[in-house]
């Protein structure tokens, strides 16, 4: 239907003005400020940053420990509450149908279908949040104390994103069912009463765009609101704040909570990098200029992908019509919702897949990989910057240690394979041991040599670690 | 407008009924405390560096006197050929004779990230076959390859046909030419130096990602089909050891994975007659040995083109396709191939056993 199919044009429209005004601003602010005192600011800045990663990472540990607590204590709770919740739940049933008796009996005037709806409502809500803490609760790989095995655990979780995804079509078919036992089916009026807002969060769930759906309006809030109050000293504090809270979840996720510092960071500090001394702090900056430049195109990339999905599910969604018509007309009929679920999935499968061979599909896929990747690669390149103070192993030291390896190994192999063809040839003698570097020891003595260090000598086909 | 007289239940009668299922499934699942796979017994006999080789024990009287070397993927795990017991293609081939070593590629971490294809096969693989030729006293042993295991065999056979007295291969990709299949369609829009150069090792996860991509509705039509066997323990845990295994996904070395997609998959060289191995050109027309060459029909994974393909590549002379009704993993597991596939695997190699 024209409303149906406009609503995901609009959505469409809606995030394009989202991109354009972002991209506007970013360009009105770089034009409009002064840049002497941003450069100033700027410094200070960068400065209380470095000081606050530090700070957060000391501070990270202890409220790990605080958060692991507190989700054992949810853990035991979690069963009460079920129990409690499915109570409450019979409770409410029964209260319903004696209300619902009553009224019947009583011939009142309120509306029994708007009633039953709103119920359904509040019951299906309340189920959701249920679901959600008890996923929130397993998901914790420390705490699983019902859950032995880590199979079990993933079975189940994906069981509740099932189940999320099931109710959400379950809300969206309800009304049609009621009017399916009165009316028998129409599709032209099912397809007016089809709410695409539940059907867009039905999509996102089964496509995982829950995660994805980067909230670029508050990206870009975030960002504005920094570079408009750079005079605000308290802002140091807000953002130490809002880190103490990444770190919590991420704690045990380093590279996660960096690539979170990381967007922040490049959202507020992108006009910066051509202002910077010539030193470590520009190098970064330009780098991040680049990586935000990545974002954008990805932002760009991933909702026309979005788009496609949507369409393509709007197209699913009138193609099952189609054959739920076709099905009626024929004297069948579903038996209950899971039958039509079923067929829903299968048909809608098929939709996808259509999609999914497309040559514009695969080039937007193929496009927003590359884009991860190469933000990975960047992000990688300004963690080496940042992290040069701190105590730890950096990846481009690790990458020379592996490569180094690597090269070893492969000349041990070599040499052993070497030994080996040579105790199979004819009139074996034992080997002499060809050594480029031989260890020139003293005659026996009573006392033991000192040990000499032995030059390994560089490997000539070693390929070279890729440096930051 | 059509007329319905009969009554549709509730869905949300319907939404009751699955959470008090799900309520069940998750007590149930609590109370599993393991889930078993690849239980078939075997005995590690050989190691270099993270990868080994496992000699199956077979009480059975041994039936095809040359030895079989599996060579599975290095995606997911070869313990799908050994799910559970009354579904497993390995003990199939036991019970039936075949005396069987595996390779087990292991678990690359950042480390190995530098592995490359050519170490794959001419130093792994290579050093494999080489083991058991020794210990067995053999020159030549039979090789059997699964997907991309299989592209290594035939690789590995096409080098060193003088090793290889027979050559199976199972839903094999060769032929990349022919844009079926969406992991080859899709590849072809992937660079994969950006990729393999801001990972390092490929993680597992992200080849699941993609691979779950393919039938993207599966999710959800796997949550109804557990649903209505939550109850029954035994169906419950015949599910749970194909979810271990699905999610038991190795890394792969990056420098073999950039190799992989882009001169395989990107540039089909081996099909072509391109490919280089240790400087050494792979030409499938030395492949000389009898070939048994099985695919699955409705294989999503590797599409059938990619594999029918090799028999008119190869140089030998003695070549069989066998089409097999199903999907990729189906092939293993289902339950026709219990009945058909190994014994179909038996016959032919025991009549080329002289």
């Amino acid at each position: 239907m024209e409303n149906n199919q406009s609503y995901f044009d609009n959505w469409m429209k809606n995030q394009r003005d989202i991109l354009d005004q972002w991209n506007n601003m970013s360009s009105t602010v770089r034009e409009q400020t002064n840049m002497d005192t941003f450069f100033q600011k700027g410094q200070e800045w960068m400065n209380k940053f470095n000081q606050t990663v530090e700070d957060t990472a000391a501070n990270g540990r202890t409220k790990m420990d605080e958060n692991v607590n507190n989700q054992k204590e949810m853990w035991t709770k979690m069963m009460d509450n079920w129990n409690s919740w499915q109570n409450s739940l019979n409770e409410n049933m029964m209260n319903w149908s004696k209300n619902f008796n009553d009224q019947y009996v009583n011939n009142a005037t309120q509306n029994f279908t708007e009633t039953a709806k709103n119920w359904q409502n509040e019951m299906m809500n309340s189920t959701q949040n249920w679901s959600k803490n008890m996923t929130g609760n397993i998901t914790n790989p420390f705490d699983m104390p019902n859950m032995v095995n880590s199979t079990s655990h993933n079975a189940y979780k994906s069981m509740q994103s099932g189940m999320e995804a099931y109710q959400m079509m379950a809300k969206m078919w309800q009304p049609m069912f009621e009017k399916m036992n009165v009316n028998g089916w129409n599709a032209d009026e099912f397809q007016k009463m089809v709410d695409m807002n539940q059907f867009k969060s039905y999509l996102d769930k089964v496509f995982d765009l829950n995660q994805v759906n980067i909230n670029m309006n508050s990206l870009m809030n975030n960002w504005s609101k920094t570079m408009m109050s750079m005079n605000n000293p308290e802002m140091m504090q807000n953002i130490q704040n809002s880190m103490n809270e990444m770190v919590l979840p991420q704690m045990n996720n380093m590279s996660g909570m960096m690539q979170e510092m990381q967007k922040n960071f490049t959202a507020m500090v992108a006009p910066f990098s051509k202002l910077m001394p010539d030193d470590k702090n520009r190098q970064m900056m330009e780098k991040i200029a680049d990586v935000s430049k990545n974002y954008t195109d990805g932002f760009q990339k991933l909702t026309e992908l979005q788009y496609h999905i949507y369409h393509k599910g709007q197209n699913a969604l009138d193609n099952f019509m189609k054959v739920v018509t076709e099905k009626y007309e024929n004297g069948d009929k579903f038996k209950d919702f899971n039958d039509m679920y079923s067929e829903w999935l299968n048909q809608s499968g098929k939709s996808f897949e259509e999609l999914f061979a497309t040559d514009e599909y695969s080039k937007l896929q193929g496009d927003l990989v590359n884009i991860s990747a190469d933000i990975k690669a960047k992000n990688s390149e300004v963690m080496e910057i940042m992290m040069e103070p701190l105590p730890l192993v950096r990846k481009s030291e690790a990458d020379e240690i592996y490569l180094s390896n690597y090269d070893l190994r492969k000349r041990i192999h070599s040499l052993e394979k070497e030994m080996e063809a040579m105790k199979t040839t004819p009139n074996h003698q034992e080997p002499m041991v060809h050594n480029p570097n031989p260890i020139h020891h003293e005659e026996a003595t009573t006392t033991t040599p000192e040990p000499q260090e032995v030059a390994i000598k560089p490997v000539s086909n070693s390929k070279t670690a890729k440096k930051a | 407008m059509s007329e319905n007289t009969e009554e549709l239940k509730n869905p949300m009668d319907t939404w009751v009924d699955m959470l008090q299922k799900m309520a069940k499934g998750y007590e149930n699942l609590s109370q599993i405390e393991n889930v078993d796979v690849a239980t078939a017994q075997k005995e590690l006999v050989w190691q270099l560096d993270k990868v080994k080789m496992y000699h199956y024990k077979n009480d059975a009287e041994i039936k095809v006197k040359t030895p079989v070397l599996i060579s599975y993927a290095l995606v997911n795990r070869q313990d799908m050929m050994d799910i559970q017991p009354d579904r497993s293609y390995i003990r199939n081939l036991l019970n039936l004779g075949l005396d069987i070593y595996m390779m087990d590629w292991g678990y690359p971490t950042q480390a190995d990230k530098f592995l490359t294809l050519d170490d794959y096969i001419e130093m792994y693989l290579n050093d494999g076959v080489d083991f058991i030729r020794k210990s067995e006293s053999i020159d030549k042993i039979n090789l059997m390859g699964i997907c991309q295991g299989g592209t290594f065999s035939v690789i590995y056979a096409a080098l060193h046909p003088e090793k290889i007295k027979n050559l199976i291969t199972l839903v094999t990709p060769v032929d990349f030419s022919k844009n079926d299949g969406l992991l080859i369609r899709w590849s072809r829009d992937m660079n994969f130096d950006t990729i393999v150069d801001s990972q390092g090792t490929i993680n597992g996860d992200f080849l699941n990602a993609g691979f779950s991509m393919l039938k993207p509705m599966m999710q959800a039509g796997k949550m109804m089909n557990l649903m209505n066997i939550i109850d029954d323990k035994d169906k419950l845990m015949n599910y749970l050891r194909m979810e271990k295994w699905i999610n038991d996904s190795p890394n792969q070395a990056g420098e073999c994975y950039r190799r992989f997609m882009k001169e395989l998959y990107q540039e089909n060289k081996l099909a072509e007659n391109k490919l280089i191995i240790e400087g050494k050109l792979v030409d499938l027309k030395n492949l000389n040995m009898p070939l048994l060459n099985i695919y699955a029909s409705e294989d999503h994974l590797v599409p059938p083109s990619a594999s029918i393909a090799l028999n008119d590549l190869v140089g030998s002379t003695d070549t069989e396709l066998y089409k097999f009704p199903g999907g990729h993993i189906g092939v293993f597991v289902g339950g026709r191939s219990q009945k058909e596939l190994a014994p179909a695997v038996e016959s032919w190699l025991k009549s080329r056993d002289n």
